[in-house]
């Protein structure tokens, strides 16, 4: 089903304050579906599994104590570095949703070309960022892009492997999806919306009232 | 290039009371867009009418602007006037409509047919850029097409009071229930600019409702049925009513809203530096005074605040034209910025922005190019994950100064609450549920001036050698603030310099404020929630727009009262 980048934008960034995510990680997270979604990859299922991780009472800002961080958390952190070059998430860092950083570096412009790689289930998948963000994606299969468990994160990946999205597919996909929106699977779309609506206030009698036009009499 | 002293700063444009009291520019996108329409001669149709004896059916309206067509899908629907409501949760309306990009092929229609009269419930493609409803006013409406349908014209009197035939109730653009991106249209000459695509919406609504009501006269009154007379069919607008959705469009847009702001107060900059006038822009400025002292006379609104601003309004402009008035007031070196001090001076602050308005009328050669251009693209967002905190604190100090009138101590500061209802997303403004308690999942982040006052305690406790990106990693609350904050750098006209969740904030400001921008005329709170607006009263119809009258259509007034 086609969505626009707005809806998916809205219900992203509302699912993830009703998960209590603070709001500029809210807004990143958002930017970062609508980036998947651009280059033809379907944000849904990894941003609802990242955000069903999350604890009521998740330790935001505890990033160097944790093993396994979150990647609503770590995303815009490791994006922020590769853009300046300081680095900040821990060694080693493992991630439970390493496909969303995919979404969060389309649009950083890292100054040096950086490979940024991780193994999972005895698959690899390498990002190729550069100026413009996310290049193109490598790796030995799609199956590589749905993991939830990074095993360990690895800078400037020397993994060399066949090209999983092409920079032209890229290129291509951001085109269809600006002129036509994004394709996204409506079960996946309503696990999220079931997130989202719990950001959302429960209506009463009363608060009727504090809506605009309450009490009209349409006389007009 | 503007002297910068000439410049308002942001802390004094963007209060909320001097926002409250805006008015629509040269540069107003209503206006941008029927000046475009005419300098690029856009041709417009009716290729499709098929209403019935009561006028429910579909007509579409076409649209060729040089290098694209568009196309407006009307739906005329039976409406129980007991569900006829101007709220968003609504769920019927006399009309519905589509803005197509481009001709719609039969399947099109079928299809929109289907969807476009159920409004949010149904579900639209990236063919269509807007969505809208509107319902009619029934008691002008259907006075006007009873006296057509006798073969007399409607009271005038009747027409200045309501002002339009229909209301829009909603006007949805970017994206909303699966219509295109606004990024779809954003590089193109003729509706790539913010709100266009909406706007043209609106002025085709505009012609639907005419034509409507001359319909139903035709058919109720047979060969006996006469067309409204040019002038009154032209003092015809279309109603709006405005909620609260737009207060929170506009903190969510911070780049954009400088974009508009900005362009203001530089065409008021510009025109303040100029050394001399001519006696031809002399004449344009008293003519254009005198038919806002009409208009202002004409201005009749029930709210009690809004009535003694209108009646305060009326008498500064009898004062600001008894100054114009008197000898040499041009003759003078720098006469319109002599005109903007005292008026600055001695009027109230909804005559000093109908001031700002006026000044810039003669001038369009000079400040038209500045509205021509409103587009937020994602390149304009600034976010500098290297800068020290040092120079966020500077940041701060230069930007956020309001911050340090406001004790967030004082619950009455912090005591309203922004959220979406789960009905239709409505935006709705209630009490805080607990005293003191920000970022409840619910709450949409419009908590500005708190968040900015948090954040200055806990640089407080911070080393300010560190990065934004090192801070923020620590303290991810602060994050969206940060970003907001390096945005005010190079955007300052973007931040609503007041605190919108204190209990006195009358969200009406601000839907005025942004109303302005838009090009609207005659506002008329009927809460402090939301507000009446009339659009394109007085606007040029296709074939009037490259009239001699038609660049400064927005002060129009009642047929005759000028005579």
């Amino acid at each position: 089903m086609k969505f626009s980048h707005n809806e998916l934008k809205f219900a992203v960034r509302w699912a993830a304050l009703g998960r209590h995510v603070p709001v500029g990680l809210a807004d990143d997270l958002a930017k970062a579906a609508v980036g998947l979604a651009a280059v033809g990859i379907d944000p849904l299922k990894p941003v609802v599994s990242a955000l069903e991780r999350l604890g009521q009472h998740h330790p935001w800002g505890s990033m160097s104590d944790s093993f396994r961080l979150s990647a609503i958390e770590a995303g815009p952190v490791l994006s922020d570095s590769l853009v300046t070059g300081e680095t900040v998430l821990p060694l080693n860092t493992c991630l439970d949703n390493p496909v969303l950083l995919a979404g969060y570096l389309c649009h950083s412009p890292v100054p040096q070309s950086v490979k940024l790689g991780w193994r999972s289930r005895g698959s690899d998948c390498v990002l190729v960022l550069g100026e413009s963000g996310l290049i193109s994606i490598l790796g030995d299969d799609l199956e590589t892009l749905h993991v939830e468990t990074a095993e360990v994160l690895s800078y400037n990946s020397a993994m060399e492997m066949p090209a999983l999205i092409s920079a032209e597919h890229i290129k291509q996909s951001r085109s269809t999806a600006r002129e036509q929106g994004v394709e996204l699977s409506e079960a996946d779309w309503y696990s999220l919306w079931r997130l989202t609506r719990q950001a959302l206030s429960k209506s009463s009698e009363e608060s009727r009232l504090s809506g605009a036009g309450a009490s009209l009499i349409d006389s007009d | 290039m503007v002297p910068g002293n000439l410049l308002r700063p942001p802390d004094v444009v963007m209060r909320l009371a001097r926002m409250g009291s805006a008015f629509q520019t040269r540069l107003s996108f209503m206006r941008s867009l029927t000046r475009r329409m005419a300098i690029e001669s856009w041709t417009f149709s009716t290729p499709h009418v098929e209403l019935d004896s009561e006028g429910r059916g579909c007509v579409i309206y076409s649209v060729c602007t040089g290098s694209r067509y568009y196309s407006l899908l009307a739906f005329s629907h039976p409406l129980d006037p007991m569900k006829r409501s101007d709220r968003v949760i609504a769920d019927a309306w006399d009309a519905t409509f589509n803005l197509f990009d481009g001709i719609p092929l039969d399947k099109d229609v079928q299809r929109l047919r289907g969807n476009t009269p159920r409004q949010e419930a149904g579900r639209f493609t990236s063919s269509e850029l807007v969505l809208a409803r509107a319902n009619i006013s029934e008691r002008l409406f259907n006075h006007v097409a009873n006296n057509l349908a006798e073969g007399r014209q409607p009271d005038i009197e009747m027409i200045a009071d309501v002002g339009y035939l229909m209301r829009t109730t909603a006007v949805y653009g970017g994206g909303k229930f699966g219509c295109a991106d606004w990024e779809k249209i954003a590089d193109r000459a003729d509706l790539g600019s913010a709100f266009q695509a909406e706007m043209l919406t609106v002025y085709l609504i505009r012609l639907f409702s005419l034509d409507l009501v001359e319909h139903i006269a035709r058919q109720k009154g047979g060969v006996s049925a006469v067309t409204l007379d040019r002038p009154i069919r032209r003092f015809l607008g279309i109603g709006n009513a405005t909620g609260l959705g737009m207060a929170p469009f506009l903190m969510n847009h911070q780049v954009l809203v400088h974009q508009w702001v900005s362009a203001r107060e530089h065409a008021l900059a510009t025109v303040r530096g100029i050394q001399s006038v001519t006696v031809a822009q002399v004449e344009t400025l008293n003519e254009v005074l005198e038919k806002c002292r009409v208009q202002v006379r004409e201005w009749q609104v029930n709210d009690k605040i809004q009535s003694e601003r209108v009646g305060k309004l009326s008498v500064d402009l009898a004062a600001l034209a008894y100054h114009l008035a008197a000898g040499n007031r041009f003759d003078v070196s720098f006469p319109l910025e002599a005109i903007f001090l005292w008026a600055s001076e001695h009027l109230g602050l909804e005559a000093q922005e109908l001031v700002v308005s006026l000044l810039m009328e003669p001038f369009g050669e000079l400040v038209d190019n500045l509205g021509e251009r409103f587009n937020a693209a994602p390149a304009e967002d600034v976010w500098e994950p290297a800068m020290p905190l040092t120079q966020l604190k500077i940041l701060i100090d230069r930007h956020y100064g309001w911050v340090n009138e406001i004790n967030f101590q004082d619950s009455a500061e912090t005591g309203r609450q922004w959220v979406y209802s789960e009905e239709k997303l409505e935006p709705r403004l209630g009490p805080r549920p607990y005293e003191g308690i920000a970022d409840s999942e619910t709450e949409i982040p419009l908590t500005v001036g708190w968040d900015v006052a948090r954040l200055l305690v806990a640089l407080q406790m911070s080393d300010l050698e560190q990065s934004v990106l090192r801070f923020c990693a620590l303290h991810p609350w602060f994050r969206h603030t940060i970003h907001r904050i390096q945005n005010a750098e190079s955007h300052p006209y973007g931040e609503v310099a007041e605190n919108i969740i204190a209990a006195k904030f009358r969200p009406t400001d601000i839907l005025r404020f942004n109303l302005a921008f838009f090009g609207v005329s005659k506002f008329d709170p009927k809460s402090d929630l939301w507000t009446r607006v009339n659009m394109y009263q007085g606007a040029p119809f296709p074939d009037e727009l490259n009239s001699p009258w038609a660049d400064q259509w927005t002060f129009a007034c009642k047929p005759a009262s000028l005579e």
